[in-house]
């Protein structure tokens, strides 16, 4: 039987799911490349998983939300990430989604 | 080939072709960055050991190109309800298949029923195995797309069986459950199928032909060849009604119809069974005539049993056909609120 602890993580998890990808979205109105994403993101408070920020990536630019491009920085070839103009149009609707939920469940939750 | 090579390889053969070196590229670099991040904070040169414990927090390879693959459940979440209803359905099937043989073996040579749990497991274990594993395989198949559901996945509240879960018990005779009644339709269609395997000599007969402890043998007299198509065309008919049953429980009047010719073409069979008489010839194993008293005794205690066996037949099948009768014209009546 889960422990009160476990079910508390499964929900927080549930919780941040969808929140991840409506982050990553707006920290790429910028280009970054997928490690500077991740410090960018944990520099606000979002710890992400790699094993989680990666595939991500790759989904929300297969899903043509996400442009990329090799360059070289720092010596080494990497892979930088922005947003690409359906990307921005998806991060509005999913903006405004956000913060309609966020006005209800404040009243909810109050 | 260092560590990192290494790593990477074994990752790299469990990606997509077309998408492999670009992914290995992007993982080379993360991965050389968390290593030179390590370093700047120990202000040393990795060594071996900790490039090792690097390359194993980022997860073994078999995980880390799982998640570059599509994520898929062999059985998802949607058809999950379906696979394990019809996963427990077949178990109870097997069990039932692999019981029958092993009952009607017990009563017709109780001598040898001594292995009798041990054949009941076997056969259970390797009928059981195989259905899960056929259902497994099926269910992967829809879940992929692989195999059409087309106008299956289709259906009907008014398909639904009328069952009364819900409604109050009624004094007297509890009604049966929707369990009670889908499993009686299994049983039918399980027993049914056996008949119609045996019937048509596709498997043996389970039961021995020759009296125990004696030199007696058991024959089928000669009305039964002449009842082989009869008999066959009756059993389908069964079988057809028995699937309603089980797999269109909201089928109320087509199964009632099927029951009726059912238990008509029964009434006709039992009235032909009944003026036959001898529906079993008792005779002798070899040519000896030694016991002539014993093959008489057994006949006539036979002819006698089955005499009144189809008797019982005929009234039964009486009161099941005004049963289904009734049944049929209030099938085509509305559901009790």
């Amino acid at each position: 039987m889960p422990q009160d602890a476990d079910i508390f993580e499964t929900l927080r998890q549930e919780l941040r799911r969808g929140t991840l990808i409506l982050a990553v979205l707006a920290q790429l109105k910028v280009e970054r490349y997928g490690y500077g994403l991740r410090q960018a993101l944990a520099e606000v408070g979002l710890e992400i998983d790699e094993g989680a920020l990666y595939p991500m990536l790759r989904r929300l630019e297969s899903q043509g939300l996400l442009t990329s491009e090799w360059r070289e920085e720092d010596k080494r070839k990497k892979r930088f990430y922005r947003l690409s103009s359906e990307g921005e149009a998806v991060l509005a609707r999913l903006a405004a989604e956000w913060r309609a939920m966020n006005d209800t469940l404040q009243n909810l939750i109050r | 080939m260092d560590l990192l090579d290494r790593y990477l390889a074994a990752v790299a053969a469990l990606l997509p072709k077309a998408q492999r070196e670009d992914i290995v590229a992007e993982l080379r670099d993360i991965l050389l960055t968390q290593m030179e991040e390590k370093e700047a904070e120990l202000g040393r040169p990795l060594d071996a050991r900790e490039r090792e414990a690097v390359l194993k927090a980022f997860g073994h390879p078999i995980a880390v190109a799982g998640r570059f693959g599509t994520p898929r459940a062999l059985i998802g979440p949607e058809l999950y309800p379906f696979y394990a209803f019809g996963v427990k359905a077949l178990l109870v099937v097997a069990a039932v298949a692999s019981a029958i043989p092993v009952v009607i073996g017990a009563l017709t040579d109780p001598g040898g029923a001594g292995g009798g749990f041990a054949r009941f497991l076997s056969s259970f274990l390797a009928t059981g195995l195989t259905m899960i594993g056929a259902a497994t395989v099926l269910g992967a198949g829809i879940e992929r797309g692989w195999i059409p559901l087309g106008g299956a996945a289709d259906w009907r509240v008014a398909d639904l069986p009328r069952l009364d879960a819900l409604a109050p018990r009624r004094r007297g005779l509890p009604r049966k459950g929707p369990r009670q009644r889908r499993f009686e339709a299994l049983l039918e269609v399980i027993l049914t199928a056996l008949f119609i395997l045996w019937w048509t000599g596709l498997v043996p007969a389970p039961w021995a032909s020759h009296v125990a402890n004696s030199d007696m043998v058991l024959r089928p007299a000669p009305i039964w060849a002449a009842l082989y198509w009869p008999l066959l065309a009756w059993a389908g008919v069964q079988l057809a009604s028995s699937l309603i049953g089980l797999l269109r429980p909201g089928w109320v009047r087509a199964r009632a119809a099927l029951e009726v010719v059912c238990g008509l073409a029964g009434l006709a069979l039992a009235v032909v069974l009944w003026r036959a008489g001898r529906l079993v010839v008792v005779g002798l194993e070899g040519a000896g005539g030694s016991n002539a008293d014993g093959v008489a005794g057994l006949q006539t205690a036979l002819d006698l049993s089955f005499h009144l066996t189809a008797t019982v037949m005929i009234a039964v099948l009486t009161i099941k056909i005004a049963v289904e009768l009734w049944r049929l014209f209030r099938g085509a009546g509305p559901a009790p609120a």
